[in-house]
């Protein structure tokens, strides 16, 4: 059994528009945001992140990447009024 | 357009006490969720600690269907290998305080059968009560007073006082200028594996032993917390922490047999993946600004030593409805009118909290979350208990043996002490706004000089033995040094002398 294997034991409904987004020019390619995300949604290519296509069906609200981006590349907000995850059991 | 006095943003425990306090105080409050239903965006350990039932009536009368109470704790220590060498458990103190602290350690939870509980009350209350709205933002008029909030359909509430009950991750906080975002090092993040169960599973295999720690030197310390059918299964530490991903941490942690062990007896499955960040602040500084207060989470508020942040919220959100109501009877919702919210929860458990703020911060960055630690305290322990309890030799031989075991953890317990136990203790045990020296530290300053130099002296006069070689220069670097400058000032004085 691996932990990473629940990742995908979310529940969700999923947002129609986006609520994320990193900008390009203030990445630094460091990484953190890569590390923290325990649902592995960010990737480093060419020294830039790249959030993963599918973020919106798999991402938690955590905000963990913005908090810890400490150049302020990671744009997050909350996705529309009443969709985004349920957590059922909290 | 309708205006009301306070709009109270979040449903959550501290959003929810709020609306029902200002509510209850005659206030015409609106508070706004941005789940369709409140709970379904928040993740906690699970567990409700006895303050919430002895300072909340309603509490009192709340039996939620899947809650479980907690009886006993049980700390686990393993090794580097994911090994189990230790445990101990404890149980409520026939003389605690109050009776709820007599009776259970917690009562655990879910979040979902929690919060809309709490605002189903703030609507009992008189409150309106509002789900599927996310705020996302204040709203200022010319001049820069804030006049209400913004919903991301774009419509405006209006209201005198805005309480921002809106977590972690607090939308009034920053459109309000209180704060930016926290600085990486004030926030977890904490990891959860949501287990569902059979109620007699749990019961058979863990019973009132809800509450299990898991401390080890390869992954920070982690828990398992059981309701009534299902459990959590997670760890944390703050977010510049992690080297690897979490589940490199996860995993190590299932890999220890006693956590696997209880997945197995209670025949566990899992259900849901969670994450959520929590603040440990050592002192929270951006509670309130104009017409703004913040609650709970928003503010800083969980307790920095073991992220308890549901009391804390729900205190703090009683706390600011009262003030909110002060504020509009008095016709002054300015920052220094809402200054007496600070003072309010400095002066109540919650500021009670932060007492020792930076001490607890210190030990918890030096030995809770710090698994390195774990190297020398987990064997150290051990060591100790083994080393009075065994029967590999006689008792006497066991006895004798005592100080060969734990002499090698001399140095980092001392430092260990020296930096974070003793200043932690000092800190927590004196209120230090009534006293300007605190009196642990003032007696440690008096006794220590007394006790230690003869310790020292003793020990240099055995220079083989491992007490002069070990306790006597150590005791002279931590102790003597700094407690006694002025009669002894080395170790070689001792010697010489
Ligand atoms: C994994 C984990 C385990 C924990 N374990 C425990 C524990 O065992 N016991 C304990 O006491 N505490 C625990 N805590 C801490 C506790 O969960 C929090 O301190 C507590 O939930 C804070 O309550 P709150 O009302 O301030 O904020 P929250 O519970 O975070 O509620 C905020 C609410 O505001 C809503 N919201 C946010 N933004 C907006 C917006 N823009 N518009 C509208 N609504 C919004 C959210 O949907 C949410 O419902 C734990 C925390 C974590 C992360
Ligand atoms: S944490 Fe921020 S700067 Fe670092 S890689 Fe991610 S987006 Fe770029
Ligand atoms: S918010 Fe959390 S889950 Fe979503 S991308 Fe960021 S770290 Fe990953």
């Amino acid at each position: 059994m691996k932990t990473e294997e629940f990742a995908g034991l979310v529940h969700k409904v999923v947002p129609s528009r986006d609520f994320m987004s990193v900008d390009a020019g203030e990445c630094t390619g460091c990484a953190d945001c890569v590390i923290v995300c325990p649902v592995f949604l960010w990737k480093v290519r060419e020294g830039r992140a790249v959030l993963a296509a599918d973020y919106r069906e798999r991402c938690l609200e955590c905000g963990a990447c913005w908090q810890v981006c400490s150049s302020g590349a990671i744009r997050f907000d909350f996705p529309d009024s009443g969709t985004g995850i349920v957590v059922r059991y909290g | 357009m309708e205006k009301y006095d306070v709009i109270v943003v979040g449903g959550g425990p501290g959003g929810s006490v709020a609306a029902m306090t200002a509510a209850g105080l005659g206030l015409k409050t609106i508070v706004l969720e941005r789940g369709t239903r409140p709970g379904e965006k928040n993740v906690s350990g699970t567990g409700l600690s006895p303050k919430c039932y002895r300072d909340f009536e309603f509490m009192k009368e709340m039996k939620l269907p899947h809650e479980r109470v907690a009886t006993m704790a049980t700390l686990h220590l393993s090794d580097d290998e994911a090994v189990e060498r230790m445990s101990f458990s404890f149980t409520p103190s026939e003389r605690a305080a109050y009776p709820e602290a007599r009776e259970f350690l917690t009562v655990n939870v879910y979040r979902s059968e929690l919060d809309p509980r709490l605002f189903g009350l703030a609507a009992d209350a008189g409150a309106e009560t509002r789900t599927s709205t996310r705020i996302v933002g204040v709203v200022k008029a010319e001049g820069g007073r804030i006049t209400g909030v913004r919903t991301d359909t774009g419509e405006t509430i209006t209201g005198d006082i805005i309480i921002g009950a809106d977590g972690v991750i607090s939308t009034v906080a920053r459109t309000a200028g209180i704060r930016q975002k926290w600085d990486p090092s004030e926030v977890a993040m904490i990891i959860n594996i949501d287990f569902g169960a059979a109620r007699a599973d749990i019961d058979e295999a863990i019973g009132g032993n809800a509450l299990h720690y898991w401390y080890s030197s390869v992954f920070p310390v982690g828990y398992s917390f059981f309701s009534a059918e299902g459990f959590h299964v997670g760890l944390g530490n703050y977010v510049t922490w992690w080297k690897k991903s979490p589940h490199y941490y996860l995993n190590r942690m299932f890999e220890i047999e006693g956590v696997q062990r209880q997945i197995r007896q209670c025949k566990g499955v899992a259900r849901e993946f969670q994450n959520h960040m929590v603040t440990f602040l050592t002192n929270p500084t951006t509670t309130y600004g104009d017409s703004v207060l913040l609650v709970g989470d928003a503010a800083g508020f969980a307790c920095p030593f073991e992220a308890e942040g549901v009391y804390y919220a729900m205190y703090s959100g009683m706390l600011a409805g009262k003030v909110a109501a002060e504020a509009l009877s008095s016709g002054d919702v300015s920052r220094g009118f809402l200054s007496r919210y600070e003072r309010a929860w400095r002066d109540s458990p919650v500021g009670e909290e932060f007492v020792g703020g930076e001490a607890i911060d210190g030990f918890v960055r030096g030995i809770g979350f710090n698994p390195e630690a774990g190297r020398w305290v987990i064997p150290m322990l051990n060591d100790a208990a083994f080393g009075l309890l065994n029967v590999a030799e006689s008792h006497t031989a066991s006895a004798r043996n005592l100080p060969r075991l734990l002499l090698p953890y001399v140095p980092e317990l001392a430092r260990e002490l020296k930096e974070d136990l003793l200043p932690l203790s000092a800190r927590m045990v004196e209120r230090p706004r009534r006293s300007a020296r605190p009196g642990l530290v003032r007696l440690m300053r008096k006794a220590l000089p007394r006790i230690l130099p003869p310790l020292a002296r003793f020990a240099a006069r055995r220079p083989r033995s491992p007490y002069g070689e070990v306790v006597g220069p150590l005791l002279a670097e931590h102790f003597l040094t700094p407690y006694a400058e002025e009669r002894i000032n080395t170790l070689e004085e001792v010697e010489r002398g």
